[in-house]
């Protein structure tokens, strides 16, 4: 973390742990890289984009080109967990995403979009839990930020989420469908309350 | 939609998306002409926005169907894409057969999709599109 640490000199001064509302279940242990493990390729995909979308928001000056999300930062994630037994799952992907070179640019594909509320519509159940995960991993290991999470597990935040996006609104009736579609989910979830994020106060 | 190759990534920050090599794919497989529609002559796809204003475009063999056509065709074993022309990079999905064994499409309204994007899989037009983006217009060659 020290690069982010730089790049945000101000919060050095009040650095502290992170205060962590841990939630209960498979995917709130904090090192749990057995969550990991378990994860589907797709799952570990969203785990990273919610990370992704998470560290964005913390810290909204760091050099964007560090975010990298593909099999090989998988794979890298696998490696170091399995050598890092006591890392935090959060610490790793930061790692693997360092260690990662960009992929190529594909001429060939769309570029550009958010994950926001399409993406919430459009992901099933585990998908939407992995991405959650994703987020409290990366709100772990944000050294001078205070996270808290209101909901007490993944499934709680995505039923959360799911509602807040109206979901259910399958037709697109509900005016509030395609007012908050656009709204990215890491911003939803501050927005539902579910995630918290303020500097730390001095120790 | 299965493809590894087709799943969505981030690489330096941006996210990057496949619908458009998709669609081009899928129509080849199909055995359709994709040149000055849907690819270069080469092959090489367009991007989606350009596709999209190509299947508009009457000289270049198709046309726009209502949702329930699609599906129909679709179900007839017919090629018909699903798109949003957009002020990003737009998007396009082929409409996939109903009852396909082991499909659960996310979503519950509209044609299904076989979708690859944000995620990719099999998907009602309603887990795909909002109406918030623009018309969804839906696509079909001429017989």
């Amino acid at each position: 973390m020290r690069r982010i640490s730089k790049v945000f000199p101000s919060f050095i001064l009040f650095a502290t742990l992170a205060c962590w509302v841990l939630p209960h279940g498979a995917y709130g242990e904090s090192s749990n890289h057995d969550t990991w493990k378990n994860f589907s390729a797709a799952q570990k995909r969203y785990a990273l984009f919610g990370f992704i979308d998470c560290h964005r928001l913390l810290f909204p000056h760091a050099n964007a080109s560090m975010y990298n999300a593909d099999e090989r930062v998988y794979g890298e994630v696998d490696k170091l967990a399995a050598d890092n037994g006591d890392t935090p799952i959060g610490r790793l992907i930061l790692d693997a995403m360092r260690k990662t070179p960009a992929a190529a640019p594909d001429n060939h594909a769309e570029h550009g979009g958010v994950d926001d509320g399409m993406l919430w519509r459009g992901l099933i159940e585990r998908e939407k839990e992995a991405y959650v995960q994703g987020v409290f991993w990366c709100a772990e290991v944000a050294p001078a930020m205070t996270v808290s999470l209101s909901e007490k597990s993944a499934g709680a935040a995505v039923k959360a989420l799911d509602d807040w996006y109206v979901v259910a609104d399958d037709d697109w009736k509900d005016p509030r469908s395609n007012a908050r579609v656009d709204v990215p989910v890491a911003v939803a979830m501050q927005r539902t309350g579910i995630l918290s994020i303020r500097p730390a106060k001095k120790p | 939609m299965s493809n590894s190759q087709y799943a969505p990534t981030v690489t330096k920050g941006g996210l990057v998306t496949h619908c458009s090599e998709a669609a081009c794919s899928i129509a080849a497989a199909t055995g359709a002409n994709t040149a000055g529609v849907l690819s270069d002559a080469n092959g090489h796809n367009y991007d989606a926005n350009t596709q999209i204003n190509n299947l508009a475009n009457p000289k270049n063999g198709w046309h726009a169907v209502t949702p329930d056509q699609a599906q129909a065709l679709a179900n007839q074993g017919v090629l018909a894409f699903a798109t949003q022309h957009g002020a990003g990079h737009g998007h396009i999905a082929s409409v996939r057969p109903e009852g396909i064994p082991g499909d659960q499409p996310r979503g519950r309204s509209g044609p299904i999709l076989a979708n690859v994007g944000i995620f990719n899989g099999v998907a009602h037009q309603s887990a795909v599109f909002t109406p918030a983006h623009g018309a969804i217009i839906y696509y079909a060659p001429n017989q």
